[in-house]
C-alpha cells in the first residue's frame, strides 16, 4: 500500500494531488481507509453499513478511468460516507431506526452528484434515530470512547476525525453536523438553508434541516460544494441558486475582516475551558488583521425555544403516518418527542416562526450595522461528555445553543478546530452572510492555516496522538 | 411577561395545553397514540408553552388563532434582500 503523506494526513486535497500526478492509485487509497475503519470500528462505530468489496469495485473502476485518461476532478477516487438517512443505491438506508421502512430506491440527489464527481461511497455514517438526537446510538466520540460524540451525524465527525472516511455528508437542523465535527476535532459547514439539495433525505425537519459537509481541513470543502451546489428541480426547498464552481480558497481573508462577538455566547453559559479557548482563537484572529467588535443581540435570548418548537413540529409533522403504522418501531424517547412535535399547537408554532422572522432580521440588522463580515462563537458551550454522565433531556440543549442560532436563520456556518478543553477538541464557529459560503470559508481557511489544531489526530492503539 | 399579561391570557395559553386539548389535536391530525404516549406529550407540551410564553412574539399572535387550526405560513426565506 502506498505510503498517505505524512504531513497532513487525510486531506482529500493532497490526496487528490496525488491520485492527479499518478503517484497514489485510488486503490490504495481505498484500502487505507479500509484498513483504518478495520483498526478503528470496533471502538468508534461510526459506520451503520461498510462493504469492503462494493468500496474494492468502485476504486478499481475509477483507476480504470484515470488510465482510460478521464480524471473527473478533485473528488475522483476520493472515499466519502453518508450518514444513513440519504437514500443510496445499493446500500440499506435505516435511519438508526427499526421504524424506517418503506425507503425509495436510489440515490439521494447528494449522493447521485457525489458519485458523478467520481466520488466513492464508502458506506452510511451511523446516526441518531432520525437525526432527532434522542437516543444512544453506538458511536463513541474519536477521542475517548466513553464520551459523546456529537450527533446526529455522529458517524460522520468520528469518521473523518479517525480516518475512516476522508470527508462526510450530513444533515443539520441544529447543529447535526458542527457538533460532531466540534466535539471530534474537524471542519463542518452548514450552508445557507436552500443551498443544498434535500432530496432523498429521510424526512428532514422542514424549514431547519440542511445538507452539510464535514471534512478535516477547510480546504476540502470547495471541491465539495463545487460538485453540490447544482440547481435541483426536484427540490422545491432550494432558494433557486445558480450553479457555483469554488475556487481554492485565498489566503488573507482574515486581513481587514470584521468580525462579531456577542456575550449572548459566553458567560455562564459556556465552560470556562472552552471559554478560554475561544478568547485564544478570537486572539488568532486580531493577530491576523481581523477586528473583532462586540456588538448586542437580544432576539437571541429566546432562540433555542424558538427553535426548538419549529425543528419538534415539523420534525413530527413529517413522521405522523409512519408513528400511526410502525410506532412501536420506533425507540420511546425519540417516538414522544416526534408525536409530542406532531401535537404542537399551532400557536405555538406561528408564535415560533414570528421570532423567528425577528431574529433573522435582528441578525441582519447587525451585520449591516456593523459591517460584519461573520459572527464568531463558540461551536459548543461545552466539550464532550463522558456518556455516563450525559442526561439528554438536560444536555442536548446545552450542546445546540449556540448552533441552532444558524438554522434558525439559514445563515451559512462553519466549525473549525481551535484547541483542546479539557483534553477534548473544541470549535470555533463563524456564521457568515446568507448564500455567501465562499467568503466564509476564506475566514476559516486563513484562521486554519494560522493554527495548529486541525492537524491534531486522536489517538490510536498503533499511534498515540493527541493535542 | 407581565402580570397583566398573565391576567389577560388564558391558563391554557401560559401553561401549554390541557390533556384534552392535546388529545382533540391528535384526533384533528390522525395520530393514533397509547395513553402512556399521550400524558408525555401533555407533559412536554406544558414545558414548552411555559417557555415560549416569555418570547416576544408569544403576546403578539392572539390566543383565538389556536382555534384556527393549522394555516399554512409563507416559507421561511434566509436571504437578506
Amino acid at each position: 500500500m502506498a505510503a498517505l503523506p505524512d504531513a497532513v494526513p487525510g486531506t482529500m486535497a493532497e490526496c487528490a494531488e496525488l491520485i492527479r500526478g499518478g503517484r497514489l492509485t485510488v486503490r490504495d487509497l481505498a484500502e487505507h481507509v479500509l484498513a483504518v475503519a478495520e483498526a478503528t470500528e470496533p471502538t468508534v462505530h461510526a459506520y451503520a453499513h461498510l462493504d469492503p468489496g462494493q468500496v474494492r469495485a468502485e476504486a478499481r473502476r475509477a483507476d480504470e478511468e484515470l488510465s482510460r485518461g478521464t480524471y473527473r476532478g478533485p473528488l475522483h477516487g476520493m472515499p466519502i460516507g453518508v450518514k444513513d438517512v440519504f437514500t443510496t443505491a445499493g446500500m440499506p438506508t435505516r435511519a438508526g431506526s427499526l421504524a424506517c421502512h418503506d425507503v425509495p430506491p436510489g440515490d439521494a440527489e447528494v449522493v447521485r452528484l457525489l458519485r458523478a464527481a467520481g466520488a466513492i461511497i464508502v458506506g452510511k455514517h451511523v446516526t441518531h434515530e432520525f437525526a432527532t438526537g434522542q437516543n444512544v446510538p453506538p458511536t463513541r466520540n474519536a477521542w475517548s470512547p466513553d464520551r459523546y460524540p456529537g450527533g446526529s451525524s455522529a458517524g460522520g465527525g468520528v469518521s473523518v476525525a479517525v480516518g475512516s472516511s476522508l470527508a462526510a455528508i450530513g444533515t443539520d437542523a441544529g447543529g447535526s453536523v458542527r457538533k460532531p465535527a466540534a466535539l471530534n476535532g474537524v471542519v463542518g459547514l452548514k450552508p445557507t438553508l436552500g443551498r443544498l439539495s434535500r432530496r432523498g433525505v429521510l424526512q428532514p425537519s422542514g424549514s431547519m434541516d440542511h445538507v452539510g459537509l464535514i471534512v478535516r481541513s477547510v480546504r476540502d470543502l470547495p471541491p465539495l460544494m463545487s460538485a453540490l451546489t447544482v440547481p435541483d428541480p426536484g427540490d422545491d426547498t432550494l432558494a433557486g441558486v445558480p450553479a457555483q464552481a469554488y475556487g481554492p480558497p485565498s489566503a488573507g481573508g482574515l486581513a481587514g475582516a470584521r468580525i462579531g462577538v456577542c456575550d449572548y455566547f459566553g458567560g455562564p453559559r459556556c465552560a470556562p475551558a472552552v471559554a478560554a479557548a475561544f478568547e485564544a482563537a478570537l486572539g488568532t484572529l486580531r493577530d491576523a488583521g481581523a477586528a473583532v467588535v462586540p456588538v448586542e443581540l437580544p432576539a437571541l435570548e429566546h432562540s433555542l425555544t424558538v427553535g426548538e418548537v419549529i425543528l419538534q413540529a415539523e420534525g413530527g409533522a413529517s413522521h405522523v403516518e409512519a408513528l400511526n403504522r410502525w410506532g412501536a418501531d420506533y425507540g420511546d424517547r425519540t417516538r414522544r418527542f416526534l408525536q409530542a412535535g406532531a401535537l404542537m399547537p399551532p400557536r405555538f408554532v406561528r408564535v415560533a416562526r414570528r421570532a423567528r422572522v425577528a431574529i433573522r432580521d435582528e441578525l441582519r440588522g447587525v451585520f449591516e450595522a456593523h459591517g460584519l463580515d461573520a459572527l464568531a462563537t463558540p461551536t459548543t458551550a461545552l466539550v464532550a461528555m463522558p456518556l455516563r454522565e450525559m442526561d439528554i433531556d438536560r444536555d442536548l440543549s446545552r450542546y445546540v445553543r449556540f448552533t441552532i442560532v444558524a438554522n434558525i436563520t439559514g445563515m451559512p456556518a462553519v466549525t473549525v478546530p481551535c484547541g483542546f478543553a479539557e483534553g477534548m477538541p473544541t470549535g470555533l464557529q463563524l456564521i457568515g452572510r446568507p448564500f455567501d459560503e465562499a467568503a466564509l470559508i476564506d475566514l476559516a481557511y486563513d484562521y486554519e492555516t494560522r493554527t495548529r489544531w486541525w492537524t491534531c489526530r486522536p489517538p490510536r492503539a498503533d499511534s498515540p496522538g493527541g493535542p | 411577561m407581565t402580570a397583566a399579561h398573565d391576567r389577560a391570557e388564558p391558563a391554557r395559553m401560559i401553561g401549554g395545553p390541557s390533556a384534552e386539548q392535546v388529545a382533540e389535536r391528535a384526533r384533528q391530525i390522525g395520530l393514533r397514540m397509547p395513553a402512556d404516549d399521550l400524558r408525555a406529550a401533555v407533559e412536554r407540551l406544558r414545558a414548552i408553552g411555559r417557555a415560549l410564553a416569555a418570547v416576544p412574539a408569544f403576546a403578539e399572535v392572539p390566543a383565538s388563532d389556536e382555534d384556527e387550526g393549522d394555516r399554512p405560513d409563507p416559507p421561511f426565506d434566509p436571504r437578506w434582500s
